[in-house]
Formats: C-alpha cells, sequence, structure tokens
C-alpha cells in the first residue's frame, strides 16, 4: 500500500425517529474530516471519549458506511465495494481492539484464533510451524498454541490479537486504544512489539489513543481530533515542542508530570477546563464552549485547517495565541 | 518498623496484613506483610502491576475480600477492626471508609436514580429523613462539580458520561464525611482530561475534609501528583516504601526504578518507553529468593538463594533489596 487516503468523511447518527421510524433529528460524529496514511507509516488519532476516533477506525475498515466523503487506498475508492472485493480490502486492512479479555473468543485456542484469519482468505497451508512462527513474531513460545484465552494475561492477549492481525500480512493495522487497558510496563512492551512488526514487515498503523504521552513512542504524524474535526495535525517531534491549538495544549497539559516536585500544575488547570458533557456548538469552533479564548469569531465562523509550520491547525486566533 | 513520622496518631496503620484467598489448588497469599499508616489529610499511593496485591490490600480495610483470612492488625483511629463482627464492619464501611473505585458504571445500580442511591448512604448511615437525605444529595453532587445538581439528581446511571459517574461515585463516598477514602485506580477509566479534573477534586475534598487517603494505582505519574507517602508492592510483599520525594529521586528497588522509567513523560525525554522485561510471576509460584529476581538486571546469586527482608535504610525509607546500598539507581532527569 502506498497510502490510505480519506477526503470529507462525515458519518451521522439518527437521534430521533418519527412514527414510521425515518431519522428525525441526527447527530453529527464525523464532521469533514481529511486523514491520510502513508505506507510504513504510523499516524496518531488523539482526542477524547465522544470525539469519533474509535467512528473513523470503524470508517476506514468499512464496518459502518460513510454518509459523504471518500476513502481510497492507493488512489481507489473502496466506498462501494462488497463481496469479494470488500474482503480483498479487509485482508489489507486489519485492526487491533482495546479490551484483549472481549475481542478474543474465550472458547478458542491460540491455534484456532490465528488459523482463522488465514482460513477465510484462503492463505495456504496452515500448520503448526506457520502459527509458530506467528506467535514468535509477537515475542510468545509455540507452546502457547494449545493455550485458552483465560489462561493469558492482559498483555499476552493483546499479543494474540496483534499475531492475529498480523497473520494474514496486511498493509495497515488499526490499533484502537490497545495499550489502555495494560500495565505502564506491559504498555511499554506491546509499544515495542508494535514497532518492531513494523520494521520488520513495513505495515503502516493508524494508533488510536486518548494518552498523548505514548504518542512520541509510536508515531510519525499525529491528527487531534475534538467531537468530530480534526482541530491540528502535523509531524509529532513539531506537534509536542510547539502545539498550536488550545486543545492540544489542554490535552498536553492534562498529563500528569512523574516528578512530585514539580508543583503539581496540572490541578490549576483542572478546575479551568469545563465538564467532559460537551455538547457540539450549533455553530462555530467546536472547542469554543470550552477555551479560554474565545471570541466573536469563534461563535460564528467554522475554522478551517490551515497550514501552519509543518503541520495545519484549525483556530481562529492562532496567530495572537 | 517505623511508619513516616506524623505528629497526631494516624487515621489508618497497618501492621504486618496477611490476606490468604482460598483456591481450588489450595489456598495462596496474595498479600504477606503489610506495614503501613496514613495519617490525617495525607494520601498514601499503593503501586504496582497488576496482580501485585494492591487492590487486594486495600480491599481488606473494609473487609470487602470474600471468604479472605485476614492476619495482623488494622486500626482505624486506634480501634482495631480485624476481628470486629460483620455488623459493625458494615456500619464502618460508607461511614468512616468511603471507597471510590475504578469502573463508577459496575458500582451504580442501573435500577435507580444516582440520586436515589446516594441518599440511601445518607439514611441508612447517618440516619437522615427522606426528606434531608434528598437535599443533602444535591448539595454532595454540587460539592463533586454536577451541574444542575437538583435535575441530575433524578437522572439515571447511564445518562452520566464516565467522568460525571466517576464525580457521583465520589459524592457518595463523601457522604458520610469518612475519616479514610479508599480509592482503587479512580481515574484509569477516563481520558486524560478528565482524569486531570477527578484528581484535583479529590484533592480539594482532601483539604477541606481533612480525610486520610489510600490511593491505589498504576501510574507512577498520578502518585507523584496526589501522593504523599507511597507504598510500592511486588507479588504480594512491599518492595519499597517512603516518602514520595525519595521515591522519585532516589528509587533503591530496581522494580521502582523500572517503573518510574516506564513512564511516558510529556514532552518526551529522548530515550524512548522503558518496558521491565518478562512479567508479574503466578500467584503460588514464585521464584526462590528475591520475588523480583527474574526480571531484575541487578540480581546475582544472593538474590536468588534466600527470600529478602524489607529494611530501614534511613530517610523514612524501607526496602526489599539485599544490594539496595550498592546501586545507583536514581535517574538524571527524574
Amino acid at each position: 500500500m502506498k497510502s490510505l487516503r480519506a477526503t470529507g468523511l462525515v458519518k451521522r447518527f439518527p437521534t430521533a425517529r418519527d412514527w414510521i421510524g425515518r431519522p428525525r433529528e441526527w447527530h453529527t460524529v464525523i464532521d469533514d474530516v481529511d486523514l491520510e496514511i502513508a505506507g510504513g507509516e504510523t499516524v496518531a488519532l488523539v482526542g477524547e471519549s465522544g470525539s469519533g476516533k474509535s467512528t473513523i477506525a470503524r470508517l476506514l475498515l468499512r464496518l459502518i458506511d460513510t454518509d459523504r466523503g471518500v476513502i481510497e487506498i492507493d488512489g481507489e475508492s473502496i466506498n462501494g465495494l462488497h463481496g469479494a472485493a470488500l474482503r480483498a480490502v479487509r485482508r489489507r486492512v486489519q485492526m487491533v481492539f482495546q479490551d484483549p479479555y472481549s475481542s478474543l473468543d474465550p472458547t478458542r485456542s491460540v491455534r484456532e484464533t490465528l488459523a482463522e484469519p488465514l482460513r477465510v482468505h484462503r492463505l495456504g497451508p496452515i500448520d503448526d510451524r506457520r502459527l509458530g512462527a506467528l506467535l514468535m513474531d509477537v515475542g510468545l513460545p509455540a507452546s502457547f498454541l494449545d493455550r485458552m484465552p483465560q489462561e493469558l494475561s492482559g498483555g499476552q492477549r493483546q499479543r494474540i490479537a496483534i499475531a492475529r492481525a498480523l497473520a494474514i500480512e496486511p498493509e495497515l493495522i488499526v490499533c484502537d486504544e490497545v495499550v489502555s487497558a495494560l500495565d505502564v510496563s506491559t504498555r511499554a512492551q506491546i509499544i515495542a512489539l508494535l514497532r518492531s512488526a513494523q520494521a520488520r514487515t513495513g505495515v503502516a498503523m493508524l494508533f488510536i489513543t486518548h494518552d498523548l504521552a505514548i504518542v512520541p513512542h509510536i508515531a510519525h504524524r499525529v491528527v487531534v481530533l475534538y467531537l468530530g474535526r480534526v482541530v491540528e495535525e502535523g509531524p509529532v517531534d513539531a506537534v509536542f515542542a510547539q502545539p498550536a491549538h488550545p486543545y492540544t495544549r489542554a490535552l498536553l497539559d492534562a498529563v500528569p508530570v512523574p516528578d512530585p516536585r514539580a508543583g503539581r500544575r496540572s490541578w490549576q488547570l483542572a478546575t479551568s477546563t469545563t465538564a467532559a458533557e460537551s455538547v457540539r456548538p450549533a455553530s462555530g469552533c467546536v472547542w469554543r464552549t470550552r477555551c479560554a479564548f474565545a471570541e466573536a469569531v469563534c461563535t460564528q465562523q467554522i475554522p478551517t485547517l490551515v497550514a501552519r509550520g509543518t503541520g495545519r491547525v484549525a483556530c481562529h486566533r492562532i496567530d495572537e495565541l | 518498623m517505623s511508619a513516616p513520622p506524623v505528629l497526631e496518631p494516624p487515621v489508618l496503620e497497618i501492621t504486618r496484613l496477611g490476606v490468604t484467598l482460598p483456591a481450588p489448588t489450595g489456598a495462596f497469599r496474595a498479600a504477606e506483610d503489610i506495614s503501613f499508616s496514613i495519617g490525617a489529610g495525607r494520601t498514601l499511593g499503593l503501586v504496582g502491576e497488576s496482580g501485585a496485591g494492591k487492590s487486594i490490600t486495600a480491599m481488606a480495610i473494609p473487609r470487602l475480600v470474600p471468604a479472605a483470612r485476614i492476619e495482623g492488625s488494622i486500626r482505624l483511629d486506634g480501634r482495631e477492626l480485624n476481628g470486629l463482627d460483620e455488623r459493625a464492619m458494615m456500619s464502618i464501611r460508607g461511614n468512616a471508609i468511603g471507597m471510590v473505585f475504578q469502573e463508577p458504571r459496575q458500582s451504580f445500580n442501573p435500577a435507580f436514580t444516582v440520586g436515589e442511591q446516594i441518599a440511601e448512604t445518607l439514611r441508612k448511615h447517618r440516619g437522615l429523613m427522606r426528606r434531608d437525605a434528598s437535599v443533602h444529595t444535591v448539595e454532595l453532587l454540587r460539592t463533586v462539580g454536577i451541574a444542575r445538581a437538583e435535575a441530575r439528581a433524578s437522572d439515571w446511571p447511564h445518562t452520566f458520561s464516565g467522568g460525571m459517574l466517576q464525580r457521583a461515585m465520589i459524592a457518595m463516598a463523601i457522604a458520610c464525611e469518612p475519616r479514610l477514602l479508599i480509592a482503587d485506580e479512580p481515574t484509569t477509566a477516563l481520558d486524560v482530561t478528565v482524569q486531570a479534573q477527578v484528581l484535583a477534586l479529590l484533592k480539594r475534598l482532601q483539604a477541606s475534609m481533612g480525610m486520610a487517603m489510600l490511593f491505589v494505582s498504576h501510574d507512577m505519574g498520578i502518585i507523584a501528583e496526589v501522593c504523599d507517602e507511597v507504598v510500592v508492592m511486588y507479588a504480594g510483599q512491599v518492595i519499597e516504601r517512603g516518602p514520595v520525594v525519595e521515591l522519585f529521586v532516589r528509587p533503591r528497588h530496581p522494580y521502582t526504578a523500572g517503573l518510574l522509567r516506564s513512564v511516558a513523560r510529556v514532552p518526551p525525554d529522548g530515550r524512548g518507553l522503558f518496558a521491565i522485561p518478562g512479567s508479574m510471576p503466578v500467584v503460588g509460584r514464585h521464584p526462590s529468593g528475591c520475588r523480583f529476581n527474574p526480571r531484575c538486571a541487578f540480581a546475582t546469586d544472593v538474590c536468588r538463594s534466600a527470600p529478602v527482608a524489607l529494611r530501614d535504610v534511613g530517610n523514612d525509607v524501607a526496602v526489599r533489596c539485599v544490594r539496595a546500598e550498592q546501586l545507583s539507581l536514581a535517574e538524571s532527569g527524574a
């Protein structure tokens, strides 16, 4: 895969229906999102719960359909595909989920779990040597083939889920909060594993997370999402060195500082950030209701992404801040 | 083995606590020889990976570990809890001890409104009448920063976001102005921004109410922000204990140092993310000698030969490592 490119993605879900079940009101979850992932690259998609991160993942995998916008792999649209053509796309794009306790079938051994994608996509002979090699790639001994999910720790389960995704040699893996449920040291092991898998196979990754602190350790580029809109994107180094959007800054400030002498600054910030139950504003910038710098223009016009340095930012007041 | 000095007698004093759980293959000790104390208005962090025994230790205090055999002493304001009958424990839970758990959605009954559940606590433990309880419930919801508290009190748990429900959980935990608040990974399921808000709320409430707090977490970043003292656990044992600054600036145990190095920092420090190799031993299958030795970069024959005792090494720090004085584990940037 040279690139996956999504342009102008829109996804709405009905929130109310009339008496014969036709949607009457809509909630826009993804609003005009562009996203590009190059071959061999890792793009981090960050934002709080409800920002639409997982919806984007489901759109890219064609688990749900877009209301507007195009998704192309190497220039070819995958929007209208079905049947064998869609199956061929799914062979190229795999997914790993957050919760390794619910993403593995508890009635299947590791052997059956790893063999299934190979069988579904009819990818040659399936023997223990091949399945054992898949386990070795994720740092587990081949003897694990006979284990059942309940015999495995969270980190081991997540390794199995990654091995299953890698089994059919996909070109892109969508990782949805894959380390959020893990201990810090296990988290570091899984991130190292994903990086080495990428170095070995050249697989591209979309890494979805609400934890900004781990992004520099896994991704090349970062896309910051808030209530369904991209507010900032750019190379990880640049965004972390100089976050431009007030939302990006708020996210970075909220990361706990592992130094008890640091003055414990995040408490002050915390009080100025309002509740998590934000409602998408009817007009203007999506972030303005929680923004300390919002002005009249922010309530009137939706800011568009404009180039700034090596990245892009959607903020009316970017030049003044 | 002395606890960190506190001027007043501690709110919670735990001495040689052991928790033994029944299992099909025979009972096993999930925690052993745990000693620490927490003074009024102070916060103690209980840290370690999954399986370290930190939640079991925390839950043994209000005796919320079913069928467990609990040894040692648990004193709350000088009163021994271990050995109290179940009726007396019930009045202590939710009254003198408040609790906040990781997943607020599992702590609320979906069939009752949030307000009803908080009011029930007030009626049961403080003997308030129905009307007074509901007035006080709204005040509590306001205290924890829930907007439109009056209307929200009669909403169902499923209409609350994770962060809001955790605030409601905290409201319930502090309803009876407990002497001790046990917070077991209270922000692990929350966004970083909401996490910062919930931590700020807990610290604000603690400052105004003067309660002692036992804070269970696997995240050293959070521990640094909220705790005064830290107890690091590994495979059911305390492996290091001391004031928060001591542990962060000069970790004495290789496991503590490893946990510190595995924290992702913002801005990144350019060293890459450190992973402690291997994993926690399965309960009941501990290696001989120091339980951490198979994962330790500094282990020698001495570490593999005999169990290691927790010992005082000065500066109010205790450590379970025979090589503590020889190792230099401090980080330049920590």
